[in-house]
Formats: C-alpha cells, sequence, structure tokens
C-alpha cells in the first residue's frame, strides 16, 4: 500500500503577471507571503479529519507561495508515495505542467492531477448532481452529463450516443448504419491509436479515429 | 421483382440460388455499378428479377443508393424482396423502413436464420409479419433453406394485393408538423412517378440529389421558403432516423428474443488476433503469403502444361494447316494472334487460383479485416482500409483490380487508387521478373526480385502520397465499414465471384488485346516482312538515345512497347529480335548482350512502365476522363524511366 498526500491547489488571486503595472507588484508583493489563507487552512484540517490523510498541503496557482509545487514536495518530503492533487475551483491551465515537472523529479512517486471540472459542461455536471441530491423526484433527462468522443472509450465500454459534431453526408451514413442519438455503442477494440472498432446494433463497425472523434457519447454507469 | 437489401446479408447468394446461370451481368445505364438480372421459372412461376445494389439506406450518398431508389421508384418492379440478416436484425430493418416508405409492395426475407441460432436469438417470423403488416419468409440461403417458400409469398402478393397493409414509419414527433409543412409546399411541383410524401422526407433528410431535383421545380419563391425551412431543421436528419429506428425497435421488440450477454462468439474470438494492431499485421502476412505460396506453386506447372499443350499445339496445328497459303497469314495467325492473345491464355491457372483464393477470403469475411488492419497505412497515402482489397487484387490482375476500386465510397480515394493500382506488380510482371532475374543473379535471384517488388511498393506509397497532396489537396474519405460475422464460405457465391472477374479479365484479353497484338504484328511485319527492319524496330531505334541512358539496347525498347500489349510479351519479344527462339535458347543469349546492370534497369523499368493496354481502357472505363487515364500513362512513363536512368547509372559506377 503506498502512503498518499492531498494537495489542495488553490487559486492565487487574480494576479495579471503584467510586470511594472502597480497592481500587479502589489498583488506579487502582497502574495508572496509564506501564508495559507485561513479559508484554506480550515479546508485543509477538514480533509485531515474527514479522509484521514495525515498528509495534507495547500499549494496556490500564479505566483503565491507557498506554491503547488512546493507543497507537493512538501508532503513528499514527509513519506508521501502517492499524491493526489485535487484544485479547489476553476485554476490557469499551467497546473498540468507544474505536475508533469514534478512527475519527471520524483520517478518513485505517483502523482495524480484530478482535473477540475473547468469547462460549462464539466461544472454543469457537477452542479446537476448536487441539485438532484436534493431533489428525489427529479426526471431522468438527457443533462449533460460524462460527455465524451466515441474515440475517447476504452475497449470493453459503453456508452450511449449523444450527438454529432458531423457534416451532413457523414451523419447521414452514420446514421444509416445505426449511429443515432439514444443507440448503445460499445467500443470493441480501441488500441489508442489507429481506427477502432465499435459495436451498435448488434453489428460490428470499423471507424476511422477521425470518425470515433465526430460521434459523441455518454456513459451510462453513472447518473443514468 | 426487385432484390434489395443491405451489404453482407447474403443477398447475392440468395439471387445465385434464384437465378442459377441464367442471370446477365451489365452495368446501370451510365454508371460504373454492376446490374445483375436473370429469371426464376419453377413450376409454372416465372419471375424476371433484378439484384439491386447493396446498401445501408436510401438516402443519396452513394451511386448505389441513388440507383437502388430509382429502380424501384421508376421502373416499379412487381415486388421488391427485401433481403435482411437475421443475427442484426434492427440494422437491417432499417433499409425496410425506407422501402416501406415508397409505394411499392415490399416482402421481408429474413436470412442467415442459422447464424442468429448459432447466437442463440430467437425470432418468430409470424410475430415480426404481423408487427411490419408485410410478409415475411425465414430463410437460410446458404442451406436453399426458403426460397421456394420465398417464391410463392411473391407469387401470392402479385395475385392479390388488397391484403398488403404494410405499418409504416413515421418521422419523430417533434418535427411531423414541418414535414407536413413541407410536403403542401411542394406536393404539387413533386414529379411524377415520384411519391410526394416521400419526397418532402428525402428533403428533410437533406438527400442532394432530391434538392437538386426540387430546386429545378419550384418556382424561386416557393424554393426559399423551403430552403429557410430546411435550413431551420438542418438537424432534421437525425430525427427521420430515430423515427425509423424507434419503429424498427418496436418491431423487434416482440419477434426477437436475445440471449444473455457475455457469450463470446466465435467472431469475438477470431478478431483478437486478426485485428489486433501487431498480430493482424503478422496473421495478413501469414495469409497473404499462403495465397501467393499455393497461387504459384500450384498455377505455374498448370501454366506450363497449358503452354506446351494448348499454345503451341495450336501454333503448329495451324501452321501445318496453313502450310500451303502465304507466309504472312501464317505469321498473322500463328505469331500475331495465337502468339498474342494466346499467351493470355496461359494465365488463367494463375489468375482462377489467386481470385479463388481472394474470393474464400472476402467470402468468409476476413477481407475486411485485412481492410482494417491496413488502414493505419493506407491512411498515410491519404486512403483508406477499403482500397486495400482492389490494390491486393492488383497481384493477381490489374484489369479486376481496377474495376474493384468501386467498393471505395469517395470519387476521390476512388481515383486515388485507380491510378496506384498498375504500380502493383501483377502476375505477369512477375513472370517476366522471374524468368529474368535467374539469369544474371543467380543465387542472388530472389533477393533481387523481392527488393524489385518492394521497389515497387515503395514507389506506390511515394506517389500516393505525392499524388494525393497535389490533386486532392490531402484530403481523406471517412473510413467506415462494416466488419461482418465470420461464416462458412458459399461455394456457389465464390465460384460465380471466381467467373466474374475472370470474366473481365478475358473479356478484354479476348478484345483489346488481340487487336492490339495483331495490329503489334503488323508493325513487326511491315513492310519488308523482317522485324529487324520493320517499322517496330524503327520505333526502337529512334528510342535508342533514351535508351542508352538507361543501358537499354533499341532490341529492349521494343520489348517494353510490345509489353504494352501484355506485360509478358516483353519475353517473347526478346526471344524473337535476338534471334533465340526458344525461351531456353534467351536465357543462354542473354547475358552475352546485356550486362548485369542494363537487365537491373531493364527489370526496374519493366515492373514500373505504363499498364497493358487492358488496364488502361479499365481505367477509361471506370474514371470515365481521359485526363486521369492519359496522367496515369504519362506519370508512370516518367517514372519507369527517371528510376531506370537512376538505377543503371548508380549500378555502373557502383560496378
Amino acid at each position: 500500500m503506498r502512503k498518499t498526500g492531498v494537495v489542495i491547489a488553490a487559486s492565487g488571486g487574480a494576479y495579471s503577471g503584467r510586470r511594472g503595472s502597480a497592481r500587479g507588484w502589489r498583488l506579487r508583493w502582497g502574495s508572496s507571503r509564506r501564508a495559507v489563507a485561513p479559508e484554506h487552512e480550515e479546508l485543509a484540517n477538514t480533509v485531515r479529519k474527514g479522509g484521514g490523510y495525515d498528509l495534507v498541503e495547500v499549494g496556490y496557482e500564479g505566483g503565491r507561495r507557498p506554491s503547488i509545487a512546493s507543497a507537493v514536495e512538501a508532503v513528499i518530503r514527509r513519506g508521501a508515495e502517492r499524491v493526489v492533487v485535487v484544485p479547489t475551483g476553476k485554476l490557469n491551465s499551467g497546473v498540468a505542467e507544474v505536475v508533469g515537472r514534478l512527475e519527471q523529479r520524483h520517478r518513485g512517486v505517483e502523482i495524480v492531477h484530478v482535473q477540475e471540472p473547468a469547462d460549462t459542461t464539466g461544472r454543469a455536471d457537477w452542479m446537476i448532481r448536487k441539485v438532484r441530491e436534493h431533489d428525489p423526484d427529479h426526471v431522468q433527462t438527457e443533462a449533460y452529463f460524462g460527455i465524451g468522443r466515441l474515440a475517447g472509450l476504452g475497449t470493453g465500454e459503453t456508452a450511449v450516443v449523444h450527438d454529432f459534431d458531423a457534416g451532413h453526408t457523414l451523419l447521414s451514413r452514420l446514421s444509416a448504419l445505426g449511429f443515432t442519438p439514444g443507440a448503445e455503442v460499445t467500443m470493441l477494440q480501441n488500441y489508442g491509436h489507429g481506427p477502432v472498432i465499435v459495436g451498435v446494433r448488434n453489428t460490428r463497425i470499423a471507424l476511422g479515429r477521425g470518425e470515433a472523434a465526430r460521434i459523441r457519447v455518454r456513459q451510462t454507469a453513472c447518473g443514468e | 421483382m426487385a432484390l434489395a437489401g443491405q451489404p453482407n446479408v447474403g443477398k447475392s447468394t440468395v439471387f445465385n440460388l434464384l437465378t442459377g446461370l441464367s442471370q446477365h451481368v451489365g452495368n446501370w445505364p451510365g454508371k460504373t455499378v454492376e446490374r445483375k438480372e436473370g429469371t426464376y421459372s419453377h413450376n409454372g412461376i416465372s419471375v424476371d428479377i433484378v439484384d439491386l445494389p447493396g446498401t445501408y439506406s436510401l438516402t443519396a450518398n452513394s451511386a448505389e443508393e441513388v440507383i437502388a431508389r430509382d429502380h424501384i421508384i421508376k421502373e416499379r418492379p412487381d415486388v421488391v424482396v427485401a433481403v435482411i440478416d437475421a443475427s442484426s436484425m434492427e440494422r437491417n430493418l432499417y433499409l425496410v423502413a425506407e422501402l416501406l416508405s415508397l409505394q411499392t409492395p415490399v416482402i421481408v426475407a429474413v436470412n442467415m436464420m442459422d447464424v442468429a441460432d448459432q447466437q442463440g436469438l430467437k425470432i418468430e417470423p409470424e410475430v415480426l409479419e404481423a408487427a411490419l403488416g408485410v410478409p415475411v419468409v425465414p430463410m437460410t440461403a446458404t442451406n436453399n433453406r426458403g426460397i421456394r417458400e420465398l417464391v410463392e409469398a411473391v407469387d401470392e402478393l402479385t395475385r392479390d394485393e388488397a391484403t398488403y397493409e404494410p405499418k409504416r414509419p413515421e418521422i419523430r414527433e417533434d418535427h411531423r408538423a414541418v414535414l407536413e409543412e413541407l410536403e403542401h409546399l411542394v406536393a404539387a411541383h413533386v414529379p411524377q412517378p415520384y411519391p410526394s410524401d416521400w419526397v418532402s422526407l428525402k428533403l428533410l433528410e437533406g438527400d442532394d440529389e432530391i434538392m437538386r431535383m426540387m430546386e429545378d421545380r419550384l418556382p424561386q419563391e416557393t424554393w426559399e421558403q423551403v430552403h429557410e425551412i430546411l435550413k431551420e431543421h438542418e438537424d432534421a436528419v437525425l430525427a427521420v432516423a430515430s423515427g425509423r429506428y424507434d419503429w424498427v425497435g418496436r418491431m423487434t421488440r416482440a419477434a426477437l428474443v436475445r440471449p444473455g450477454v457475455g457469450q463470446i462468439t466465435l467472431t469475438e474470438r477470431l478478431d483478437r488476433w486478426a485485428t489486433h494492431p501487431l498480430w493482424g499485421l503478422l496473421v495478413l502476412a501469414g495469409i497473404l503469403g499462403l495465397v501467393f505460396l499455393l497461387t504459384y506453386s500450384l498455377g505455374a506447372p498448370l501454366q506450363g502444361l497449358l503452354e506446351t499443350y494448348v499454345i503451341e499445339a495450336s501454333a503448329r496445328l495451324a501452321a501445318s494447316a496453313l502450310a500451303g497459303g502465304p507466309s504472312w497469314l501464317t505469321s498473322l495467325i500463328v505469331d500475331g494472334i495465337i502468339g498474342g492473345a494466346g499467351m493470355v491464355v496461359t494465365f488463367i491457372p494463375i489468375l482462377i487460383i489467386f481470385f479463388a483464393m481472394m474470393g474464400l477470403l472476402e467470402d468468409v469475411g476476413y477481407m475486411s479485416r485485412a481492410g482494417y488492419v491496413m488502414d493505419r497505412f493506407m491512411h498515410l497515402m491519404g486512403l483508406h482500409g477499403k482500397s486495400f482489397l482492389p490494390l491486393f487484387l492488383g497481384f493477381g490482375c490489374s484489369v479486376p483490380a481496377v474495376m474493384g476500386t468501386r467498393v471505395i465510397d469517395s470519387r476521390a480515394g476512388r481515383l486515388l487508387t485507380t491510378m496506384l493500382v498498375p504500380l502493383v506488380p501483377c502476375t505477369a510482371r512477375m513472370v517476366v521478373l522471374a524468368f529474368i532475374t535467374p539469369i544474371f543473379f543467380g543465387a542472388a535471384a530472389p533477393l533481387v526480385a523481392w527488393s524489385l517488388v518492394g521497389l515497387n511498393l515503395l514507389v506506390l506509397a511515394v506517389a500516393g502520397v505525392v499524388i494525393n497532396r497535389i490533386a486532392f489537396g490531402g484530403e481523406r474519405a471517412a473510413f467506415i465499414m462494416e466488419l461482418p460475422l465470420y461464416h462458412k464460405p458459399n461455394w456457389q457465391t465464390i465460384g460465380i465471384l471466381i467467373w466474374q472477374r475472370s470474366l473481365a479479365f478475358f473479356k478484354r484479353a479476348g478484345t483489346v488485346i488481340l487487336v492490339v497484338s495483331v495490329v503489334l504484328w503488323g508493325l513487326s511485319a511491315l513492310p519488308t516482312g523482317d522485324i529487324e527492319t520493320s517499322f517496330l524496330a524503327g520505333a526502337g531505334r529512334l528510342l535508342a538515345p533514351l535508351g542508352a541512358l538507361m543501358g537499354l539496347s533499341w532490341q529492349m525498347m521494343v520489348a517494353l512497347l510490345t509489353s504494352f500489349v501484355a506485360k509478358e510479351n516483353a519475353i517473347a519479344s526478346l526471344g524473337v529480335l535476338y534471334g533465340a527462339g526458344s525461351e531456353a535458347g534467351l536465357a543462354e543469349t542473354l547475358p552475352t548482350i546485356m550486362s548485369p546492370a542494363a537487365a537491373l534497369s531493364f527489370l526496374v523499368v519493366q515492373m514500373l512502365f505504363i499498364p497493358c493496354v487492358a488496364t488502361v481502357v479499365s481505367i477509361f472505363n471506370e474514371t470515365k476522363s481521359w485526363r486521369w487515364t492519359l496522367f496515369n500513362v504519362l506519370f508512370l512513363l516518367l517514372v519507369s524511366f527517371g528510376i531506370g536512368i537512376l538505377v543503371y547509372q548508380v549500378a555502373n559506377v557502383v560496378s
């Protein structure tokens, strides 16, 4: 069993990065104090107690200290063999890069970067899930839920066709072969490159990767 | 009666069973799509049958689909029999849903009941019949079951059409009002014999052909209104398709009982190997290696026998029969006709064996897997997996290979594949290769031969990339292909496939090659009767300076020219021009007058040279474009001479 550390990645404020501007300087100056904001300290404590993790640190993106990188370094120093980086909300896109660099440095440690629900679909999914928790009478709607591309399904996974990102000719051919919204599709073979084989309406169809990426599907396992 | 159905449902088997050898194969007018017709007669019932091309739907996505629906609408068959695959009823009934929205009565033939049985699917034809409101006949065409019942159902329906009450599918509810509005707008202008509800539906589906037709017919103002509606409902095609699948769902719910999941079928087991990115390639290489091994090890001795006992014997017979006549007549018949077209006949065994194995691989369902595995390589040339089959057929003969490009959906892909087919070394080129390499290269001969084949494939790949970039802007058509279930081969289907492909070759051999070999004979005999001083030799001498760059004598250039008629002519011409008489004599003479470097360059040019006349004619027939045909010839001329010069100069420097 690997010891798991948690890094809560928080936004470092609206630092614009414009070197020399008054606002930029002040923020840069003000936020370089090595201190964790009280609300994040409380968050970290709750995760420590609620989740039973003793290695929990907070790190900020965008210049404010302590940085995400230093927080990760800290939990590794204290013995973490796996680090899960979880975002508090929408962050700038640099986090993945930071995590990538840390992975290079600490080869033995598994560093997982939990993608934040940054895009509208992801945030809406989260909101719908929350609303439904309080709404036992909710109707099963075709809400945005776990929507991905057919090409992204792994071998053996099943999903339902949602819609298409395709021109008229391709659309018409796909629908004649059984790819219509609501049709269940099973990925029979996907090696991550090259064409895929998909089972739809009891037939096996070989699709180019490009074509498979034009079919949007939603996963059936959760939610519905 | 017309036979309709999706691809891979055993429609040809049903057609072959019904018509036997009474079938007549031609092309649909103005199209390069095969039109098969035949007659069934038994017990006083006689039915004329047209086999419609296999299509997934009836929307104008391809020539096949337009042909199928035009036939039903315009030529009004009494009955359309829709052949469907019992093991994938859902998708197959989609076409039935489309057929039902036309006026012609439909009978549904549920074929491959045995396959469904093996999969544990339970189908109740009576229930399906009640649900559809049209006659349903269960069949297993591979075992000849259900054919008689089908004919009886056709006979009954044509006698008494009053009982025919199909339950037609409807568009999804949210688009019903739009459809009505459309129909109201266009109804008065729909030309005979198109049903106006069908035309409105196709407009809503965005069918290009129907759009064009109605744009011509409708008054400007109305068309604009229609256009506005269509623009607003661009996604209607999904509503129509969903409506049909809802209908299909209702139809099959009662009639079809599915087995529990988790059952691993034979197809799944085989596909784990056959479609794996690495094992799949090895399986493919193994199978193709076997195809070649069998073709040549079985075909070559038969070819030798035919040559000795048929061609040479008939040449002797003709010579002795004409002994009293003028010598030019003997020469015309023996050298011109028997020598030219007769040589072609000796390819019968090799071609038949090759086509038999290809037919077997296609019929059991393997060829689509080969296309799938090769897709990523085809990708590089802007082609996709479907181009693999025609290109591979090219190892047999370029003529059926060029005709085989019909399976490719896009015109760009079809053209590009056609342009590349002549670069696949056909059996005739391989014969020349196999004859010359041992003479010059001894133990290294197989290595040289395989390198030359490799060179051809390399040139093919590069040419593919370049032509695609320049002519088609690097565009690539969608790769969508059904992988049918593996099944037992049907010998009749394979037999007919061999017959049709070989026939395509022999028709050309019998006409074009015959004419051209007589003309060529004329050029080699006129004006003096001696080939050394003939027009042909003159042409060869004229080309000698060009030949010198490749180390080729004028005789070699003439040999190349004559290979335009048929590739294997190159050997015969060399034999005549060097006065060697037999092939064995030529094998002794050649090394004394040719350096290995020149021999190598001759082989390179011969392997890459312009296709034979039969292929050129096929390319024109398929592309219907002189520009592309001419481009292909000039392109290959340039490539073969260019690489020939390069090889000769480099070989000279090295040695």
